[in-house]
């Protein structure tokens, strides 16, 4: 895997870890090199920074993409951008971390992604609308249907299921699912999380109990549990 | 210096006639200006003039006072821009170190079960959590906010638990008396209208201060009450209390109580509650007694302004 960053004390903390992990790891400490670096070498994933001199990290996967090219791309983006501002997904990464971040997370992001990865074909996160059985959600509109029924969700609830149905079958911790929607991490605030989560179900008519959609890993965090198909 | 020049020049039109006075004097000219303007129509002119120079002097003073506030506004406008810039760099100049140390650690031979190592970890960690505060308090003076019907007893409810599970994993803490004092007759606290994370996070941070802030088993009350158009909720706790002379400033980023120095605390807690409730259009004001306690009590509109209410997300109702 190709890790981009272009502070080298994090790059030289990571790399041992994720060797360590059982990845074999080529860093590249700016955009420029990072694609050429990219080309030359084809990893299998991409960890990359976003905010970098000359080429930054989500010029890096545009122009990957822009090849047609769908290698699992994970943004280490800047701390305070939530998943609708850091518009991660325009650019078709396949997922992103807030700096600073658990290593650990990175890890378990890193293997979801390889998991879920088709070789050739864009990931789910790349696509503008999502369906689960009789669920619909257009991602750039931010409009969700039931049964062919337009359904009403508050901005933060959309943005949760959106994010869930585009990495279904990944455990997602409430801390994550916070940092990555909220962009921040208050000690306690996971409470926020919960309601959310409610809501979708009360929405959705999703039975906590026997989950068509959302099912809740005990004590850990929320997982969608529905087959996702693109469109 | 402007003031000055304004006294000369409305000084002027009286030195000139001084001294064409004293040369008409000196020169023993017995000119003389015989009216023949009826007295009534001179009582009229003297009164228009004077009031139009009294209305003059009125505009006059009205402008400069406008322009003062104006500039004080600005003034005040650019000062906490500067500081929300200063708040925003400051929180990406720290965010690349602390995931270097956490890397680093991920990284390092050792086991974190060393002392030293989960130390630095935990200590990782508390910076973290000091880096997103200054952010989110950067931020929250400007993010749009999610208006919903908030139900400020669940609110409270939830806060609570939050601080007593905090509480109950303090090894040998014996927890606090919590106490909720919602209005039942002759009905329920109503719904305000407002951000549902952010009234938690406020409400929270104030219930946690509470506790963190006054000894085991010490009472600890949580009362709303309604009013006309607004809703006010008071914490209220039997803890140290706030000396006086810190009473004023405990609202500020990174300050903290001088008698407050030997707890955990980032001293952003009450900066966070006084954004959340300035967003909220509401007040927040803190009563103390040191060595007796503290109150905190927040009063928030029902709804916010007509002229905020543009500003709803779709959601909002």
């Amino acid at each position: 895997m190709l890790l981009v960053d272009d502070e080298e004390a994090i790059t030289a903390g990571l790399a041992p870890f994720l060797e360590r992990s059982g990845f074999e790891v080529r860093i590249a400490s700016d955009g420029q090199q990072a694609l050429d670096d990219f080309a030359l070498w084809k990893p299998d994933a991409v960890v990359c920074d976003v905010i970098m001199p000359f080429i930054d990290g989500r010029e890096v996967v545009r122009q990957i993409r822009a090849s047609g090219n769908w290698t699992p791309v994970i943004l280490l983006t800047n701390v305070g951008e939530s998943f609708e501002r850091s518009a991660a997904l325009d650019e078709g990464a396949d997922d992103y971390l807030n700096k600073p971040f658990d290593p650990q997370e990175l890890l378990s992001r890193l293997r979801a992604v390889l998991r879920r990865s088709v070789a050739g074909k864009p990931p789910l996160s790349a696509a503008s609308t999502l369906s689960s059985g009789h669920l619909r959600i257009d991602r750039s509109a931010r409009r969700v249907w039931l049964d062919g029924d337009e359904v009403e969700l508050t901005a933060r609830a959309s943005l949760l299921l959106d994010y869930l149905m585009s990495h279904p079958h990944e455990l997602h911790s409430r801390d994550h699912l916070l940092r990555a929607l909220w962009g921040y991490d208050f000690a306690v605030n996971t409470r926020a999380v919960d309601h959310r989560i409610a809501e979708i179900r009360r929405v959705l008519d999703d039975d906590a109990a026997s989950p068509q959609f959302i099912e809740t890993v005990s004590g850990m965090g929320y997982r969608f549990c529905g087959t996702v198909t693109r469109g | 210096m402007r003031r000055r020049r304004l006294f000369i020049g409305a000084l002027a039109p009286l030195l000139a006639a001084v001294i064409v006075a004293m040369v008409l004097v000196a020169s023993e000219n017995s000119l003389a200006l015989e009216s023949v303007t009826p007295l009534s129509v001179l009582v009229f002119a003297a009164g228009g003039i004077i009031t139009g120079i009294l209305l003059l002097a009125i505009v006059w003073r009205v402008t400069v006072q406008k322009a003062r506030e104006q500039g004080a506004r600005e003034g005040q406008a650019s000062q906490r821009q500067t500081h929300r810039q200063f708040l925003a760099r400051l929180d990406h100049e720290l965010k690349n170190p602390i995931t270097a140390i956490k890397a680093a650690l991920s990284s390092s031979e050792c086991a974190l079960d060393d002392p030293q190592l989960s130390n630095i970890e935990s200590q990782a960690n508390r910076l973290t959590r000091l880096v997103g505060d200054l952010r989110k308090l950067a931020e929250l003076e400007q993010e749009p906010l999610e208006w919903e019907q908030v139900n400020l007893e669940e609110v409270a409810k939830d806060a609570v638990d939050a601080v007593n599970a905090e509480l109950a994993a303090l090894p040998g803490s014996e927890g606090r008396q919590f106490a909720l004092d919602f209005p039942r007759v002759p009905w329920p606290l109503p719904p305000i209208l407002g951000d549902v994370d952010l009234l938690f996070l406020a409400v929270y941070n104030l219930i946690s201060n509470a506790a963190k802030y006054s000894p085991d088993a010490a009472h600890i009350v949580v009362r709303a009450t309604e009013e006309r158009a607004t809703v006010v909720l008071e914490v209220s706790d039997t803890g140290m209390g706030i000396p006086e002379e810190d009473v004023a400033t405990v609202w500020e980023e990174l300050a903290r109580g001088s008698n407050a120095r030997g707890t955990v605390g980032s001293g952003l807690g009450l900066a966070l509650v006084r954004s959340v409730v300035a967003r909220h259009y509401g007040q927040a004001e803190i009563m103390s007694l040191p060595g007796e306690g503290t109150r905190v009590r927040i009063a928030l509109p029902k709804e916010p302004p007509p002229d905020a209410r543009a500003t709803l997300t779709p959601h909002g109702r």
